[in-house]
């Protein structure tokens, strides 16, 4: 599967390293103990500076979600249609996330979803999420 | 301090428009400058301040700059603005306060760009994914379209507006472009046309989303006193208010609740005026569904029923509340942050009495919104005819 591949950040980093061993992590205060999504050096809740990663339960809720038909990016046009969701982690932060081509999966907003972590090559893991059931299925 | 009745646009000027290949981007710009100079009576040395925004087409930096070469003006006020869409609206609010606190006696606001022919269809809508964020919305394979496709879903779930409403947006405004000679859209635009054109991101097809143009727009904003000297015809700014929540749509604090009630709450509070004082409307809107949004957080219409508006035929010119008479985004033109720049134009000559076939009848107040970014960045401005 092809994908854009997301830049090569300092702060972006573990998340995707975590993820490449299978897990997905969040930027957390060490201080305060919640989480934030996108990595920032600074806590949005108490403006710490002391920021690790903690695994994330994969709990979440579908808070929308559309289905692409119009390629954006050259590298997309074999993908077309797709869709893309707007994912409410139990942690309190907002992904993006979507479906993996070819899986059937019927959407509605607000039903529970879990976090399946998809193995894109030996660099690069997605987080997606899928209906309960539907993240043991095999693609 | 409040800014209200304190500053006036007195020139708007707007370039060529559609595919203008014999044009650059900043070229667009200094032919807007020169016809809202022109607009406003006043010579190119009386401006001594300037305000641009962004250009993905041209190769420099410094934008004001460059266009103060072209015009052969030194401002001793100068400044690039970058809040999307919202940029216009920003300007004048920044342009506003120059004039009043003695920064710069007469501003030259400017954006355009020539997105049409300056880049490929493939660049131009690439660039636009940089609005996306670039680590962790981008590898969804989520562009402009699809981030705002997430907004149209959600808020369709939650306030019921529908598909066809939607796509009345784009009749309404392409209905209302049709009686404007500069627009880039030429033909008239139906309900099936907009649900029967190619899909772009569920639920938007190509008509739902904005034109890709060249174009450039400007205005001159300066004190009433100062004013009082020039032959074009003045606009009081009334209110302005900004909010701005995010930037990313990941960030978002609701994906139902934007700032535009925040910005539209400011600039009435400053204006003294409120929402049925409102004779003309113009929303910004980058995809159909975000007219609708704004006209529900601008109190012009109660929450979910924004949509019914626009189906009603209601938006349209000689309508109960006419939006976008220019024609918007959608019809009239959008290249970059100019796009909601036609829209401070537009309000301008409603409140003159200058649109034509467009007038909106004694229509003394107009109000004028931009939106940056995902629904990240709010700029309200409420326009009247005579001082308040
Ligand atoms: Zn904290």
């Amino acid at each position: 599967m092809t994908v854009i591949r997301p830049g090569d950040e300092y702060l972006a980093q573990p998340f995707w390293t975590h993820l490449a061993n299978g897990t997905l992590h969040l930027s957390t205060c060490e201080d305060c103990n919640k989480a934030h999504h996108p990595p920032s050096p600074i806590c949005p809740h108490c403006r710490s500076f002391n920021i690790g990663w903690k695994p994330a339960s994969g709990k979440a809720t579908l808070n929308t979600y559309a289905v692409a038909r119009h390629a954006v990016h050259p590298l997309l046009a074999d993908q077309v249609p797709y869709t893309i969701t707007l994912v409410d982690l139990e942690e309190g932060v907002r992904l993006v996330s979507g479906i993996p081509n070819g899986m059937e999966v019927d959407l509605e907003i607000g039903m529970p979803l879990e976090c399946k972590v998809v193995k894109i090559d030996d660099q690069l893991s997605l987080p997606y999420f899928l209906p309960a059931g539907a993240a043991d299925q095999d693609q | 301090m409040t800014l209200r009745n304190r500053a006036v646009i007195v020139g708007v000027g707007e370039s060529e428009i559609g595919k203008v290949p014999h044009m650059t981007g900043l070229g667009l710009n200094a032919q807007a400058a020169r016809r809202a100079i022109a607009d406003a009576g006043i010579k190119h040395t009386d401006i001594d301040g300037l305000l641009t925004a962004y250009s993905f087409t041209e190769p420099y930096f410094m934008l004001g700059s460059v266009l103060a070469e072209y015009l052969g003006i030194a401002p001793c006020y100068s400044a690039s603005v970058i809040a999307g869409g919202a940029s216009p609206t920003v300007m004048l609010n920044h342009a506003a306060q120059a004039v009043n606190t003695g920064q710069a006696e007469v501003v030259l606001v400017c954006a355009g760009e020539n997105r049409a022919t300056g880049m490929s269809r493939d660049e131009a809508v690439g660039a636009l994914t940089a609005v996306g964020h670039p680590y962790f919305e981008a590898p969804c394979g989520v562009g402009i379209p699809s981030l705002y496709a997430l907004v149209a879903n959600a808020y369709m779930e939650k306030y019921g507006t529908t598909r066809e409403q939607m796509a009345s947006v784009c009749v309404s405004t392409r209905a209302n472009a049709l009686k404007h000679p500069n627009a880039h859209m030429k033909k008239p635009l139906s309900i099936d046309d907009v649900l029967n054109a190619k899909p772009i991101s569920d639920p938007f097809n190509l008509f739902d989303c904005a034109l890709i143009s060249d174009a450039g727009g400007a205005f001159i904003v300066t004190t009433p006193e100062r004013a009082a000297d020039m032959s074009g015809t003045p606009v009081y700014l009334a209110g302005i208010g900004e909010a701005h929540t995010h930037e990313h749509l990941i960030a978002a604090p609701s994906l139902t609740d934007f700032g535009a009630e925040h910005s539209g709450q400011r600039a009435y509070s400053m204006a003294g005026l409120g929402p049925d004082d409102i004779d003309v409307a113009m929303l910004y809107d980058c995809f159909s569904i975000v007219p609708i949004i704004e006209m529900e957080e601008l109190g012009l219409a109660p929450r979910g029923e924004g949509g019914a508006v626009f189906a009603a035929g209601d938006t349209q010119i000689g309508g109960r509340l006419p939006v976008n008479t220019h024609g918007g985004m959608l019809s009239h033109a959008h290249a970059g942050a100019v796009g909601g720049l036609m829209g401070v134009i537009e309000a301008v000559r409603q409140l003159r009495g200058d649109a034509g076939e467009r007038q909106t009848p004694n229509a003394t107040t107009a109000l004028v919104h931009g939106e940056g970014g995902i629904l990240s960045s709010h700029c309200t401005a409420v326009l009247t005819s005579e001082p308040r």
